[in-house]
């Protein structure tokens, strides 16, 4: 028979009660007393029964699960004559649990305070280690959230309240510049984002929105872009170790402001329009020319490179393709052309004696001696130097287009306007004899209006020496100085006389012409003599680069027609030097003529990026060409027509090579390859800023650079 | 309902909070918004909400359902928190000391959930099938009693046959056994070797007894036996109550450092 060791009836059984918090402490052997400990845990033992008086007897009350009624009974005092000892009472399970629960909250409560009052409460609140380029030994939370120099417990009470998200971005501006505008989308203001918003716009609706970006449209609405203000931390999460990167985002996190959505760049992202060009080259190089008929010819087949590296290198940084210097590359070909080898006029007429109509150019409108063999016209150097002065450039607006040599005998106006420029002549040719070139800067700055720089004053005046301005003109002048005074004066001028030419060297020994003799560049006079010329000395001239940059803008002169002439001498096609042939002009962002081939400006953020140098060991058989192929020969628009008629705007071009197309990178950059984040080839921030730690030496178009050229 | 329907509601509305609370998150990263603010906001909520299970069993007497609906609801979202808990942290190990903290704390607290849920969905049967069920309070009195009653045992036989045999058996072998409560470890695993091994000493010991002294032998087996079910009860039901006492304690703690974890989190966001 199964024996039960347990009993419920109520006379055997006592009834449990485990929600109290004290429990007899000789329950555990059986035998607890009846009435228990109170709540404090004091025994209440006393003795096994309370008697019961009924008329004059006590009756023993002891319950049945005790053994009932004893057979000794109770004390004639009514006292039970079984006094039953005390225990110790113990803490019930519950009650145990209990004080477990109060240690732990005391333990966590206290552990609070500390970390709210301690000064390395911060270090412990901290969620995580830093990274590496922002963990310092003297970094505190401090550098990072505003208001949180003290102790914690100040966090949560100080006046400057933490939680001010500007107050944390612009601790973050403090030391990283990102922009103009580093708090709104691609740090750009909104009169250049919204532009491009419509551009998107206009091209959606073919590709399919990820399913994602779907529901991202639907559930939140409006994107950060549409608020305007994007908060540091919304992209950079810091405090997730030393390794991490701080400019992770997924694909999804940057398209979710875009007109634009799509899966990845193989499925859905836009077409390259015209990637990689945006502008024309800046030196005129036309490669389908060279590489299919210049490079093939016998004389220049030594000189051709053998790949496109022979000509292109990488920047420092590895990313855009630069030139190599103009010796390296161009020069084997290109130098002697420049330096006139072989030209029958290698030089530049600077100023010239023109031929005038000493016919009406008598008595009141004399114009002293002059030479008589002079045959040239005016030069747009001198017109250019006549007209720093406001008389003789309304004498030359006067006379026009009109023939020195041939004047009209019955337009007064034109009879006096070329005496007065005859006079001027003869001026200047004095000034510059007597002042020298601080005279011939002066009347550069008057006529273009501006101040010369340095370099430009070096430029224009290329150390003329008086010997050659005197050699040039003495014998033409011989008594220039009292002439001229005379005449300022406003005395009656000196009557025309013309003076023979003196007589050109002849021997039988053999000697250099003048502008062979200064081969290697320089100030000449010219057999036909009446002239000042200059002849480059190479690439690369300082006189033709100055005097270009000087005129390429000539509204800004007060002689725009005079200025813009001067360009024309020393930019036209024929020109001594060939400049323009390489050389091209813009007119955006302002007119400039572009002596440099495409650096790239370390401080320039652009949209997109990329690394040549990390592509380069991708190559395949044809090299370059394997992202660079060329357009088919004798495709129009050619390339020439981008220069054509001095046309300026770099945006119109047509170039020798195809864009590149979206399928040429999609097939490596894609998730099981080369990984398609976006901002493996984009950006975020873009603009003109200088970065926090400076990437790179100073390059020759970067700003140091040129304010380095602009003093020195 | 049937406990299968029961169970298909609970894990179908775990799945659509789940998908829902997941697909917030994602709407939220993806769209550059504070998602750890919110998940952490409604993660802090779900165990707030955790908590008053405690005190609706306190408050039976309010019409607030029915102890097991709410027994139902602290089991899912439950499962639902440490989901939560994962989107919070972006399901990555927390790295500052004191989220590292907070971090064990609230797996410790889910961790003996689980394990409170395991344990009070298998022991009670096991309770139930492998003997009689008794009350925990009881159970140190009870070993007392039948200790008690096995030395009288032994001892009346002692004096009835004249011999130690076995006495000098208890002594050896059953002392130690009634003393106090043992073999814990078998019992959690629901093994019966060790009671095994002893009645088979028990047995063992037939060829040196008499027949009087078999009966008393088969007495002290059936006390072991008796004892062996007072030692599972006691494991048993000492194992349902004493999850809590991991369970409880740290699910205040949890909640102290979660209320500072998220004023500082959201006055530094």
């Amino acid at each position: 028979m199964k024996r039960w060791l347990q009993e419920f009836s109520f006379k055997k059984s006592f009834y449990e009660r485990p929600n109290q918090k004290w429990v007899c402490g000789r329950a555990c052997l059986g035998e607890g007393c009846l009435a228990g400990p109170d709540a404090q845990g004091n025994c209440g033992a006393t003795a096994e029964c309370r008697p019961l008086r009924k008329g004059d007897r006590w009756h023993c009350t002891r319950p049945a699960m005790r053994g009932g009624p004893c057979p000794d009974g109770p004390r004639p005092d009514g006292s039970c004559c079984r006094p039953v000892p005390t225990c110790s009472p113990v803490r019930s399970l519950r009650a145990w649990r209990g004080l477990a629960v109060l240690l732990v909250l005391a333990a966590s409560v206290s552990f609070v305070f500390f970390l709210l009052a301690s000064k390395r409460g911060a270090s412990i609140l901290s969620p995580g280690e830093l990274t590496f380029a922002h963990a310092s030994a003297g970094s505190k939370c401090s550098d990072c959230h505003a208001g949180t120099e003290n102790n914690p417990a100040s966090w949560l009470t100080d006046e400057k309240h933490p939680h001010a998200g500007d107050a944390d971005n612009a601790l973050c501006l403090r030391c990283h510049n990102v922009g103009s505008e580093p708090m709104l989308a691609h740090s750009l203001p909104n009169q250049k984002i919204q532009p491009l918003t419509r551009a998107a716009r206009e091209k959606t609706g073919s590709t399919p929105v990820p399913v994602g970006l779907q529901f991202a449209s639907l559930l939140s609405g409006g994107s950060h872009a549409a608020e305007g203000h994007l908060a540091c931390a919304s992209c950079h999460k810091e405090h997730r170790g030393q390794d991490s990167n701080l400019k992770t985002l997924s694909n999804s996190q940057c398209q979710s402001c875009h007109a634009i959505q799509f899966d990845r760049l193989s499925q859905g992202h836009p077409e390259f329009t015209k990637y990689p060009f945006d502008r024309r080259t800046r030196i005129i190089f036309d490669h389908e020319s060279h590489l299919k008929t210049h490079f093939t010819q016998e004389q220049w087949k030594n000189s051709a490179p053998g790949s496109c590296l022979d000509c292109h290198q990488t920047d420092l940084k590895g990313g855009v393709m630069e030139l190599k210097p103009f010796a390296a590359i161009c020069a084997s070909c290109h130098e002697s052309q420049i330096k006139g080898k072989g030209s029958v006029n290698p030089g530049i007429t600077f100023i010239t004696i023109p031929r005038l109509d000493e016919r009406v150019l008598v008595d009141e409108f004399a114009i002293g001696q002059w030479p008589e063999d002079a045959e040239q016209p005016l030069t747009p150097f001198l017109k250019l130097l006549l007209s720093s002065d406001p008389l003789l450039r309304g004498a030359l607006d006067k006379l026009g287009d009109t023939d020195l040599s041939d004047l009209p005998k019955t337009d007064v106006e034109k009879i006096k306007a070329a005496q007065q420029v005859a006079w001027g002549i003869k001026g200047l040719i004095l000034d510059l004899g007597t002042m020298g070139q601080e005279e011939l800067i002066k009347r550069i700055e008057a006529s273009l209006n501006r101040p010369l720089s340095n370099q430009d004053r070096e430029g224009a005046a290329a150390l003329l020496s008086s010997e050659v301005l005197r050699m040039s003109f003495q014998s033409s002048f011989p008594k220039l100085q009292e002439e001229v005074a005379d005449y300022r004066a406003k005395k009656e001028p000196a009557e025309t006389d013309l003076v023979p030419s003196p007589p050109l060297a002849s021997g039988k020994s053999k000697t250099a012409t003048p502008d062979s003799w200064v081969e290697s560049g320089g100030w000449y006079r010219p057999e036909s003599g009446f002239t000042l010329s200059y002849r480059p000395h190479g690439h690369s001239d300082n006189f033709l680069a100055s005097w270009m940059n000087l005129t390429v803008e000539p509204d800004k002169s007060v002689s725009p027609a005079a200025a813009k002439a001067v360009f024309d001498e020393i930019a036209g096609p024929k020109a001594a030097g060939f400049c323009a042939k390489c050389h091209s002009v813009d007119n955006a962002p302002s007119d400039l003529v572009n002596w440099f081939g495409a650096k790239p400006n370390p401080d320039e953020h652009k949209f997109n990026r990329f690394s040549h140098s990390t592509h380069m060991s991708l190559l395949n058989d044809t090299g370059c060409f394997t992202c660079h192929s060329m357009k088919e020969t004798g495709a129009t628009p050619s390339y020439a027509s981008s220069f054509e008629n001095g046309q300026r705007d770099p945006a119109q071009f047509h170039s020798n090579f195809q864009t590149i197309k979206k399928e040429s990178c999609a097939t490596c950059h894609r998730p099981q390859f080369a990984n398609d984040n976006c901002l493996l080839c984009h950006n975020y921030h873009v603009g003109d800023f200088r970065a926090t730690v400076p990437q790179r030496a100073p390059t020759s178009s970067g700003p140091l650079f040129k304010a380095a050229q602009e003093k020195y | 309902m049937t406990l299968r329907s029961r169970r298909n509601l609970g894990i179908s509305l775990f799945l659509a909070f789940a998908a829902a609370f997941w697909l917030i998150n994602y709407v939220m990263t993806v769209r550059l918004r504070a998602a750890a603010t919110v998940s952490g906001l409604v993660l802090l909520g779900l165990v707030l909400g955790l908590t008053l299970f405690n005190a609706r069993k306190k408050l039976p007497f309010l019409p607030l359902l029915r102890a097991s609906t709410w027994t139902q609801i602290h089991i899912y979202a439950g499962f639902l928190s440490v989901f939560l808990f994962g989107l919070h942290t972006a399901w990555r190990t927390p790295s500052g000391t004191f989220e590292v903290i907070l971090a064990i704390l609230f797996l410790a607290v889910a961790g003996s959930g689980f394990v409170g849920l395991a344990v009070s969905r298998t022991i009670p049967s096991r309770l139930t099938i492998h003997g009689e069920n008794l009350l925990f309070e009881r159970i140190p009195a009870m070993r007392v009693a039948v200790r008690r009653e096995a030395e009288e045992l032994v001892v009346r036989s002692v004096t009835a046959n004249n011999s130690s045999t076995i006495a000098d058996f208890y002594e050896a072998k059953l002392r130690s056994y009634f003393v106090r409560p043992r073999f814990i470890f078998s019992h959690l695993v629901g093994s019966r070797r060790p009671l095994l091994k002893l009645i088979s000493e028990v047995d063992a010991m037939d060829r040196y007894l008499n027949a009087e002294e078999k009966e008393v032998m088969a007495q002290l087996a059936e006390l072991i036996r008796t004892k062996e079910n007072l030692d599972f009860q006691s494991c048993g039901q000492a194992l349902l109550k004493g999850w809590l006492f991991v369970h409880i304690p740290l699910t205040y703690s949890l909640i102290v450092f979660a209320i500072v974890h998220g004023v500082f989190a959201w006055s530094l966001s």
